[in-house]
């Protein structure tokens, strides 16, 4: 059965003057997915979240959510977003923007934002502009899960909480995921936040794709060198898996030419990250369960 | 292999798309007033000392021109005499108090767009909290529909009290209080009825437009000042068109009221050709040919105020209609 | 109620860690025959563990017949593990409980004192052919 993926892009792009911040990228979300958009600085992951959530037009390319493209009307209810720089009217109690979510969203749940102010003690009167840094993306955070949006665009929703609150706002979202199957889609440049709780993963860097898929599959189609046995592995150039090589027992690392006996190291999720983002070079691997839907697919799936 | 870990799919409650309940336009209004209440609640006390400026002003010609009248220094032999050029003095000064309030009525527009029409988009987008408006259950343009909706109501309601306040002053100073000061010159034409109240309108709309477009405050400023000069200019020369001119063939000169609109005056051949008084020869004006003068009367005050502020209302709604169109499409 | 608590970086992954708390709690008695389980959506919100993990952990129990699910009104306890406080292991508690104070007494610290018990356990019981962790995953049809 094919459901309407989450988000789809089809070789989208987005310039920002002359330089292209997001390039041919292609790749789709399963609804009920819990995705780490993940990338070094710069890779353009906060493009990709704002342009999917309409902010930015794309310049190339096709980006779908719940099946309409980006920016349709019908979808404005059911996607919340939270910009990296948790934009507030700063002068709006935070009881005025719980308010303003209430007011401008028709399925408003407001147990589901206060839950997470709660926990936080954040006091309701407080104006926006004297919170700290944490307390406005618990805020933010509260305005898109009160939204009750079956796709969430959260961009580094984590980063200024501590760990306490961290693990409290991340247990909320994943209950609206197992609970009403929203999907998620968290940006975050610090992979250990994401650990244990996305299942899937898409790796920007520059711009591209270069790794896509359901953690299980990614984790298992990569191999690394064993350490003790290639002492020099690590330091040596980006093999390019040569056509011989199965195309689950995918290698990035590290040794010319086809990876052989010795890649039997089963890979962390940050290795493989890591491994990926140490050679450039290397070819982007998307799992056929996060390539698009194209019109030629969905006709080889019904034959 | 059974053993491999399944991702279960979780059943996803369906959401009908056809059944999608619209924000009421009413929320989008509260919020624009609730972000805006800071400015608004600006103009009360703006409005308030406006208002007793007038009283003051008002009653300070008035009270000048009485006594100018009860020491029978309008007309007769003891015009000349010390004590009436002491009063004389009172009325040119209060006649300057009068000037004064009119330029500060003039300016309301020109503030009303500047602090009010120009920052409110701009000011969103450079601050950034366009993202959150446009991350909520309403499209750009219904959100705009709900700045404008607020915009237009407050430059209409302090356009109308500032209106208000000229008419008051217009009917307190009349020519009979300040013979010349026709109510067709620039400066109580701009500052009285309904165009003050439309420039305010036009004013702001003109500083949102410029606010949506720019994106930046201080341009939307700049901007908005550069437009708002530029329609003001087209606007006062186009004005003399908006109601039919008058005109009267006379063989003595003048026959004007004192608060009519003298356009042009001549003399006028026996070919029916006109001929300007600035147009004759070094010889003079032909004599014996009977004079022209193109006017309007004084009741042609408030329909060519009421045509003026059309036009601005019109100029208004144009820039309204444009930046709304330019919310149509995300720009990065 | 149980309350899971699930360690990151611990090497053990996320739903082994679900299970083997299940499995203590059924050993120790603290769930018994009829017991629910919290339900997904609540261990998630707790653990902040992806929900995939806690079905996945669920599943295992079921499939060593030790939790069933019913649709609609959660996952019960069918079975509990163990002996580990029926009244027979109750005298095993005392005499182990006086060791371990001898233990202590001795000066051995904590750490010694679960390292001697784990090596003493470890002999006694020996795992059979438990897989590594992780080999489940490498399995794909």
């Amino acid at each position: 059965m094919i459901t309407t993926p989450a988000v789809q892009a089809v070789g989208l792009g987005v310039r920002r003057g002359r330089s292209e911040v997001l390039h041919d990228c292609r790749f789709r979300i399963p609804r009920g997915a819990v995705c780490g958009l993940v990338g070094p600085n710069g890779a353009g992951k906060s493009v990709l979240l704002a342009t999917a959530a309409g902010l930015v037009a794309p310049d190339s390319g096709r980006l779908e959510l719940l099946g309409r493209p980006v920016g349709d009307a019908a979808n404005r209810p059911r996607i919340a977003y939270v910009d990296q720089n948790r934009s507030l009217y700063r002068q709006f109690s935070v009881q005025r923007l719980l308010r303003l979510g209430r007011d401008l969203n028709p399925g408003w749940r407001p147990d589901a934002a206060e839950e997470v102010l709660d926990a936080a003690r954040i006091p309701v009167r407080a104006r926006a502009g004297s919170l700290s840094g944490g307390q406005r993306t618990l805020v933010s955070l509260a305005l898109a899960r009160g939204k009750a949006a079956d796709v969430l665009l959260l961009d580094e929703p984590l980063s200024d909480l501590d760990p306490l609150a961290r693990r409290r706002t991340m247990g909320l979202l994943l209950a609206d995921v197992a609970e009403r199957g929203a999907t998620l889609l968290l940006s975050s440049h610090v992979l250990a936040d994401l650990e244990e709780s996305i299942d899937h993963l898409l790796l920007l860097d520059h711009g591209r794709v270069r790794l896509a898929g359901p953690l299980p599959e990614l984790l298992a189609a990569h191999r690394l060198p064993d350490p003790l046995s290639v002492p020099a592995a690590r330091s040596a150039g980006v093999g390019a898996p040569a056509g011989s090589v199965p195309a689950r027992a995918h290698r990035v690392d590290l040794l010319p030419g086809d990876a052989g006996p010795d890649h039997t190291e089963a890979p962390t999720l940050e290795e493989l990250v890591l491994a990926y983002l140490h050679h450039p070079g290397a070819p982007d691997w998307i799992s056929p369960a996060m390539r698009p839907l194209t019109p030629e697919t969905c006709e080889a799936v019904g034959a | 292999m059974s053993t491999s870990p399944q991702l279960v799919p979780i059943l996803v409650r369906a959401r009908d798309p056809r059944r999608r309940p619209r924000v009421p336009t009413a929320a989008v209004v509260r919020l624009a007033i609730h972000q805006h209440r800071i400015v608004l609640a600006l103009a009360v006390p703006v409005l308030a000392v406006l208002t007793l400026w007038t009283r003051d002003v008002a009653a300070q010609a008035v009270a000048a021109h009485a006594q100018l009248a009860a020491g029978g220094c309008l007309s007769g032999p003891s015009a000349a005499s010390e004590g009436c050029l002491d009063l004389v003095q009172q009325v040119q000064s209060a006649s300057q108090a009068v000037r004064h309030l009119q330029y500060a009525l003039v300016a309301l527009p020109v503030l009303a767009g500047l602090f009010f029409g120009a920052p409110l988009v701009a000011r969103e987008f450079e601050q950034g909290t366009h993202r959150l408006a446009f991350s909520q259950s309403v499209s750009p343009q219904q959100w705009l529909r709900g700045q404008l909706a607020l915009a237009c109501g407050a430059a209409l309601l302090v356009g109308t009290a500032g209106a208000a306040l000229g008419v008051w002053l217009h009917d307190a100073v009349g020519p009979a209080v300040f013979p010349g000061d026709g109510a067709f010159m620039l400066l109580p034409y701009n500052a009285d009825g309904p165009v003050l109240a439309a420039s305010t309108l036009l004013a702001v709309a003109l500083g949102v437009v410029a606010g949506t477009l720019t994106r930046r405050t201080l341009a939307a400023m700049a901007a908005m000042l550069g437009l708002y000069g530029a329609a003001m200019a087209a606007l006062t020369w186009l004005r003399q068109y908006l109601q039919p001119v008058r005109t009267l063939l006379t063989h003595h000169g003048y026959d004007l009221a004192p608060d009519d609109w003298l356009l042009r005056d001549g003399v006028q051949l026996a070919d029916g050709h006109r001929l300007l008084y600035a147009q004759c020869g070094p010889g003079g004006c032909p004599d014996g040919a009977p004079t022209f003068e193109d006017y309007h009367t004084a009741d042609q005050l408030w329909p060519m105020q009421w045509a003026e502020a059309g036009l601005m209302v019109l100029l208004a709604a144009a820039a309204l209609a444009l930046a709304h169109r330019a919310l149509r499409r995300p720009r990065g | 109620m149980i309350e899971y608590h699930v360690r990151r970086r611990s090497g053990v992954p996320a739903y082994q860690q679900i299970v083997q708390q299940t499995e203590q709690a059924l050993r120790l008695g603290h769930l018994q025959v009829g017991d629910k389980l919290p339900t997904a959506r609540e261990v998630v919100a707790a653990t902040a563990v992806n929900p995939n993990t806690v079905l996945r952990a669920y599943q295992e129990l079921q499939r060593a017949g030790l939790v069933e699910s019913t649709q609609g009104l959660g996952t019960f306890v069918v079975r509990v593990l163990g002996q580990a406080e029926n009244s027979a292991a109750a005298g095993l508690r005392e005499e182990l409980t006086a060791w371990v104070g001898r233990a202590r007494n001795a000066g051995l610290e904590r750490e010694d004192v679960l390292a001697l018990t784990a090596s003493v356990v470890d002999r006694e019981f020996p795992l059979a052919d438990e897989p590594a962790p992780g080999a489940v995953s490498r399995e794909r049809p």
